[in-house]
């Protein structure tokens, strides 16, 4: 049967090529931006040479404590976000992709009822009536 | 069937399970004596199905390669949306004075062949890690052809 578009997004094949290329394209980019060698990223990452090879090829697949040990090491941080599968396929579809910006951060939030109580007056007594079902039990 | 293309006229399809920034296209081989402008409308307004070169690749391929077939279409999204991509995925193998742009994208023991196009790529041939000389012969063959017919 072939493979659809959809097929290809719930695929393990279609993210391990993203993360291992995204991780890639940043140490790629940081070495180019400091003038590294792949000697001189093992050596400053403690790896091997071989090590760095490897993920320079697109094709780290380590721990996830050494993905985040690159990243910072590259001056990024390894933001994680999680999507709904069925959700990200159908936005696929109408062509929509996702994109990480910041946004800024809520504080003190006041909620403000659309549907003011009247004020009660100054002395006045303040009945609650609680409804349980244990009382009707 | 695979047509011998020296008897053949092309014509060109999207892969769908591809969407980026560039069209990604494959090759589509049909017989001399199919009206190729017509059949290239066709196409385009998804009015025919017929299987470009990737297509059959794709088919052919023995189960043990449909993992690596997911993990090679993920790399032409790639391609297609601009994104970082290691000289082993994808490289230019284009030769000293050619003036249309060749590529291969490697995965694992896939191999896809493409040209340079308007806008975007276009796959002329699917091969195999252990077939490569053959099949480089086999893709810029595909590609003079392609050029020298105009794509019709």
């Amino acid at each position: 049967m072939k493979l659809t578009r959809e097929d290809l997004l719930k695929s393990n094949e279609y993210w391990k090529v993203q993360l291992q290329n995204d991780l890639y394209g940043i140490i790629e980019e940081h070495m180019k931006k400091n003038n590294l060698t792949r000697s001189n990223l093992a050596e400053n990452l403690n790896v091997t040479k071989g090590y760095v090879t490897q993920i320079l090829k697109g094709e780290f697949d380590h721990k996830i404590s050494k993905l985040i040990e690159l990243a910072l090491a590259c001056n990024k941080v390894p933001l994680t976000y999680y999507v709904d599968i069925d959700e990200f396929v159908k936005n696929d579809a109408l062509g929509k992709v996702y994109e990480v910006f910041p946004i800024t951060r809520m504080q003190h939030v006041t909620y403000e009822s659309k549907n003011p109580q009247p004020q009660a007056k100054p002395g006045a007594k303040i009945s609650f009536e609680f409804q349980s079902s244990l009382a009707t039990a | 069937m695979q047509l011998n293309s020296f008897m053949s006229k092309f014509v060109t399809k999207t892969i769908e399970t591809v969407i980026g920034r560039q069209q990604f296209k494959q090759l589509v081989i049909v017989e001399d004596k199919v009206d190729a402008i017509r059949l290239q409308q066709q196409i385009d307004k998804n009015e025919v199905e017929i299987d470009g070169v990737l297509d059959v690749y794709e088919s052919n391929l023995e189960d043990k390669y449909k993992s690596s077939f997911r993990g090679m279409t993920a790399l032409m999204n790639r391609v297609a949306n601009l994104q970082s991509l290691p000289e082993e995925k994808f490289r230019d193998i284009t030769p000293d004075k050619e003036i249309v742009k060749e590529y291969e994208i490697k995965y694992q023991d896939l191999r896809v062949y493409l040209i340079k196009i308007a806008n975007g790529k276009l796959i002329l041939l699917g091969g195999f890690k252990n077939n490569q000389d053959s099949d480089l012969k086999k893709f810029r063959a595909l590609k003079r052809q392609f050029l020298e017919k105009g794509g019709y």
